[in-house]
């Protein structure tokens, strides 16, 4: 096959080793964070192997650790290119690299994309409850592929012309685990906004999990989704970027990236289920302006405020104006006003208008948070004015951990001062739920909805 | 029913969201094939697949007469027999 254009594409995230490595180098206190984050597997081999001299039998010890110490104990499953799920296990949580790198990069990115769930949002596993996640990979032939299918995440091996491996990038891993996340939270519809919504959560979650893994500020990280996937010779650098959409490929092969980035440019289409790939360029192109904007990492204050809006505040049905609303109430209970209109003004650049005053009272000292849909069971009425009673406390608690998170912010930078990083987990601990109403945070801790059944095939 | 000149599909969704066209000529259907299309076009709408990412198929059915017919349909919901033609 002839290229007419010659791109370099490469994936960006560094593999587990070569991070390990680098934290090894330091001091003491990134060699904890090491053994922390990166080797889970290596603590169940020492407790097996202890067992095992004392003469007691290692899969009860082994079972007993993963039931009760392992939240979100992992299986990784090979499909043999056919398409039945889950497929053959080739990997449990206590099981070291299976030597299949598609196996490997599956099961790996899984354990950091779990680590970061539980170290920043303080959420165990996809339910909240420390579910088992389940990965598959050589689904199929040839299969330029990578999905959720309610119950497990399942990779394609790629055809090799246009896709390489769709493990081979930690954004994609944590993309299929956030589509999880969303079916035991707000329960996003697939279809049309709704859906883009469903998306842009994904690519977010995608995003922040890559960024936290290479300790990269929001200002210093590409803002692509699936750098590297292509195959070297199509004229792209991955499938989406959410700082310019629409710009990460055009390669007659596979056409131009149609994400639009405004909403005059919103696709109305039925195809992908309303344009569910299409349309989350735009709030995705959001959060980038929102992340650059509050600067430091973005996992920090506009994770912390996606994650609150989008696990706690949406219903199912959500509008990108619901999302708006969400996220404008979700920043000003956070990090304070001033927040709150940065999250304003980049949904009004993207050309969604939310009224000042309308239904979320932003700033105003009637501002009060809003319920979570999941306790509610009704729309996200984000921020509904109730008397300004709790507003005085809460602004001023707001302010400091605005502050203490501007703070923490500007001192860690590398991976591993990251990983280390004690002031900045608690000052993420602090933000998930010093502010979150009493209702919030038992939805949070409940994890939402029950789950949906897991579907037969 | 008249006989099918050509079968298109257009794929989207997915993770990568790219659209796809393909084509098949009706005379390299086998007779299984023709009979898995055309329960298709007199069955039930097929239900969406479950979770997220899945491809979607725009399926448009040229008849020899001229007329079309046109399905949509979930990538789980495509029939074993038709999986060299939508896909």
């Amino acid at each position: 096959m002839t290229r007419l254009f010659h791109a370099c594409p490469f994936c960006t995230i560094a593999p587990p080793h070569i991070l390990r490595r680098l934290v090894e180098a330091g001091g003491p206190a990134e060699r904890e964070a090491a053994s922390r984050t990166l080797d889970m597997t290596r603590q169940l081999r020492t407790a097996r192997m202890r067992a095992m001299a004392l003469g007691a039998p290692a899969v009860p010890v082994e079972a007993a650790l993963l039931g009760r110490r392992v939240s979100g104990a992992r299986s990784t499953y090979d499909a043999d290119h056919r398409t039945r799920l889950p497929g053959r296990l080739v990997r449990g949580e206590a099981d070291g690299a299976s030597g299949d790198p598609a196996v490997d990069e599956a099961h790996d990115y899984a354990g950091i994309t779990r680590d970061f769930l539980r170290q920043v949002f303080r959420r165990r596993s996809l339910d909240g409850r420390g579910m088992a996640l389940a990965s598959t990979v050589h689904f199929d032939r040839d299969y330029d592929n990578a999905f959720w299918d309610g119950g497990q995440m399942v990779y394609g091996d790629g055809d090799g012309q246009v896709f390489q491996r769709f493990t081979l990038c930690l954004d994609v891993i944590a993309h299929e685990f956030a589509h999880g996340i969303t079916q035991f939270t707000s329960n996003l519809v697939y279809f049309e906004q709704p859906g883009a919504l469903n998306e842009h959560f994904s690519d977010v979650i995608g995003c922040l999990v890559k960024q936290w893994h290479l300790g990269q500020d929001a200002k210093d990280a590409d803002w692509l989704i699936g750098a590297g996937l292509l195959v070297p010779g199509i004229n792209g650098n991955a499938l989406r970027s959410m700082s310019a959409p629409g710009t990460a490929y055009d390669d007659p092969l596979i056409g131009r990236d149609p994400q639009p980035a405004h909403m005059r440019d919103l696709y109305h289409g039925t195809e992908d289920q309303g344009g569910v790939h299409i349309n989350s360029g735009i709030p995705n192109r959001v959060f980038w302006r929102v992340a650059t904007e509050f600067g430091g990492q973005a996992w920090g204050t506009a994770g912390q405020v996606w994650w609150s809006a989008f696990t706690t505040m949406l219903n199912a049905r959500a509008s990108f104006a619901d999302a708006a609303r969400a996220t404008i109430a979700a920043a000003g209970t956070i990090a304070g006003t001033r927040a709150a209109s940065v999250v304003r003004a980049a949904w009004q650049e993207a050309g969604v208008r939310v009224p000042a005053g309308a239904r979320v009272a932003v700033g105003s000292p009637a501002g009060a948070p809003a319920r979570p849909a999941a306790t509610t069971g009704r729309r996200a009425k984000a921020a509904k004015p109730a008397g300004g009673r709790a507003a005085k406390p809460a602004k001023r608690v707001a302010a400091k951990v605005a502050k203490a998170a501007k703070r923490t912010m500007g001192k860690v930078a590398g991976p591993a001062k990251r990983s280390m990083g004690k002031p900045a987990k608690r000052a993420a601990g602090a933000v998930k739920t010093a502010h979150l109403p009493t209702a919030a945070k038992r939805g949070a801790a409940r994890g939402g909805k029950p789950a949906a059944p897991r579907p037969t095939r | 029913m008249a006989e099918v000149a050509a079968v298109e599909v257009v794929r989207s969704g997915g993770f990568a969201g790219i659209r796809r066209t393909t084509r098949t000529d009706g005379g390299t259907l086998s007779g299984e094939q023709r009979a898995a299309i055309e329960a298709l076009l007199d069955g039930p709408v097929p239900p969406p697949a479950p979770g997220a990412d899945r491809f979607r198929y725009g399926v448009t059915i040229t008849f020899k007469d001229g007329s079309t017919r046109r399905i949509e349909l979930a990538e789980t919901a495509v029939p074993p027999v038709l999986r060299d033609v939508i896909r």
